[in-house]
């Protein structure tokens, strides 16, 4: 789980532009002036372009770009023997320092990822050490589970699900948040196991009746907050989902009441799409994202959390993990901002998140 | 018009057969013995599966004795931890191996895997061997859910006849007494009387380690399926 970013930047022995944008200088070379002066910015828009080819800038500099565990960057120097590029005389006093060989590139490029897979491995041992920690919690919750399913035994019906439905409110209550907690604890593997996405093979599920279910189990919660979950919809169709699907609504729905403003609704929708699959939004009205903060509430640690406002209510990890399962499945969820008004000084509005699960 | 004459002479084919047996679940509920192999009981939600109507039983550890009773196919779906259920004596990586030599020895044997440990990487073979999951902590109705998606899916003609045909192609069975193998099949399940591998086979029976696991099988098609004694 490391920056990958930042460690290129901090020991790369060449000049790099990173996604940000920025061009970051490695440790032997110094920043041309040609690029902090240059508009035409042809070397940032070959980031994430791995297959495009080499290129030479109109300032002399080869665009070499490749990637490093999924994160693009480019070299710039001047890469002789690729580009066939041979300076102008004028250039070559500038360049002198900036020659590179391609093998040499590449070479650094293989050690490069060695050694920052090493260090992500490393990474998730510890996390793993630390969840083996967490291991010992999970017959405590089973029992609690146990004992209230035993609770809804003792009512009248043929049926666990009749018993269910016709248990006292309390215990009612205690079975949903114990579903709730359960649902959070089994969020863990999608941080440490990166096949857990995709593990068991995908089942038709109707999306309306998991929603629905989650929705209920979250009533409790977002009844302390005074805030209504209103769902509507008329989806009939299944599609083909992996277990780990769940992950999805869970998160969204869990944020919604989360940074939500007291006393407003939650609207669900869950309706077929044109596709055959089903299509799901869910609105909530609270503070909303900036811009340029839109793209980035999906990675992962990253929190968004205006000035004023607890930092502490999210792990800035439950939108990350539903997009690592949303990625699983080939969608991706969009986030919406409308502002509406300004409260405690800060913008708020309605948040809508949106997806489209395919058939 | 036509095409309902013709169909009233056509020989059935295994697939018609079995859309002549709808599912009771009910009755299959009762019918299919499941095993939960864990050490803390109260991690599976034994009890009100039991109330339900499921045939189920659970044992916290393996032994010698078990383990054989395993892999004559006893119980027909297990449901198996991955920690403390085996000694070293028995198998030494514990659920794991216990769950490699059953796939090994009788390949239609269902198992779900049940554990906590699904953070770890280094245990995903695990979860990629067996025939479904279910991570702890759970509840009765995904227990419940994934049970019944087990007899939709694998307590079928197709899984038990797949899984026999299968084993005995690899132990050089032809195709050609494979079709004949299957139209006894289907004489016999029409008969509502049960036939042993080797009366299905006829001359083509051969006794090998893969005629065993062929046998269980469609030991199931009979028993569990049909309900044929």
């Amino acid at each position: 789980m490391i920056n990958v970013q930042k460690t290129l930047a901090a020991i790369s022995p060449f000049p790099l532009i990173m996604s940000t944008g920025a061009v970051s200088d490695g440790i032997l070379y110094t920043r041309s002036p040609m690029c902090n002066s240059c508009r035409l910015k042809l070397c940032v828009s070959k980031l994430g372009n791995e297959s495009s080819p080499t290129v030479i800038c109109e300032n002399g500099n080869t665009i070499f770009p490749f990637y490093v565990l999924g994160v693009p960057f480019v070299v710039f120097g001047v890469i002789t023997d690729l580009s066939k590029h041979k300076l102008a005389p004028g250039l070559q006093s500038k360049f002198s320092k900036r020659i590179l060989e391609s093998k040499a590139v590449l070479k650094w490029k293989g050690s490069l990822i060695t050694v920052l897979e090493d260090i992500d491995k490393a990474a998730q041992d510890i996390s793993v050490e630390n969840l083996e920690a967490f291991h010992d919690v999970l017959p405590s919750i089973s029992l609690v589970q146990r004992d209230v399913e035993r609770l809804i035994q003792q009512g009248n019906g043929k049926t666990f699900e009749n018993k269910l439905d016709t248990a006292p409110t309390e215990i009612k209550k205690l079975y949903k948040s114990v579903e709730i907690l359960k649902e959070r604890v089994n969020l863990m593997p999608l941080l440490t196991n990166p096949t857990w996405p995709t593990r068991g093979g995908k089942g038709r599920k109707s999306i309306y009746k998991m929603i629905d279910t989650l929705a209920r189990s979250f009533r409790g919660i977002a009844h302390e907050k005074r805030i209504r979950i209103n769902l509507t919809g008329d989806a009939k169709s299944t599609p083909n989902v992996y277990k780990s699907f769940s992950a999805i609504p869970f998160v969204l729905i869990d944020n919604a009441i989360k940074y939500s403003l007291d006393d407003q609704p939650i609207d669900i929708t869950v309706n077929d799409s044109k596709a055959g699959g089903v299509e799901v939004s869910i609105q909530s009205y609270g503070p909303i994202v900036p811009d340029d903060m839109k793209d980035k509430i999906f990675l992962k640690k990253v929190r968004y959390s205006p000035s004023g406002w607890d930092p502490e209510k999210g792990s800035g990890l439950g939108l990350y993990l539903a997009s690592l399962v949303s990625k699983a499945h080939e969608f991706n969820i969009q986030y919406k901002a409308e502002t509406r008004t300004v409260h405690d000084q800060v913008l708020c509005g309605v948040n809508t998140f949106f997806f489209q699960v395919p058939p | 018009m036509l095409t309902k004459l013709f169909s009233l002479f056509k020989k059935p084919t295994l697939q018609d057969i079995s859309f002549k047996y709808p599912y009771d679940y009910s009755e299959i509920r009762k019918r299919t013995r499941i095993l939960v192999i864990d050490d803390h009981e109260e991690h599976f939600p034994i009890e009100s599966l039991k109330k339900d109507g499921y045939a189920i039983d659970h044992w916290p550890k393996i032994n010698s004795d078990d383990l054989s009773r395993l892999e004559r196919g006893d119980f027909d779906v297990i449901i198996l931890d991955i920690k403390g259920v085996a000694d070293k004596s028995i198998s030494a990586t514990d659920g794991l191996g216990i769950l490699e030599r059953l796939k090994k020895t009788n390949p239609s044997q269902i198992v779900i895997a049940f554990s906590g440990q699904s953070f770890k990487l280094s245990q995903n073979k695990f979860w990629e061997l067996a025939d479904g999951y279910i991570s702890k902590p759970t509840t009765f109705i995904e227990c419940k859910e994934k049970i019944e998606e087990i007899f939709k899916t694998k307590i079928t003609f197709s899984y038990f006849w797949g899984a026999a045909r299968k084993t005995l192609s690899d132990n050089k069975v032809s195709e050609s007494d494979l079709l004949e193998a299957e139209k006894r099949l289907i004489k016999s399940i029409q008969k509502k009387q049960k036939l042993s591998l080797f009366e299905l086979l006829g001359n083509a029976a051969k006794i090998t380690e893969g005629s065993v696991f062929a046998a269980t099988a469609i030991g199931k098609i009979y028993s569990l399926i049909l309900a044929i004694k």
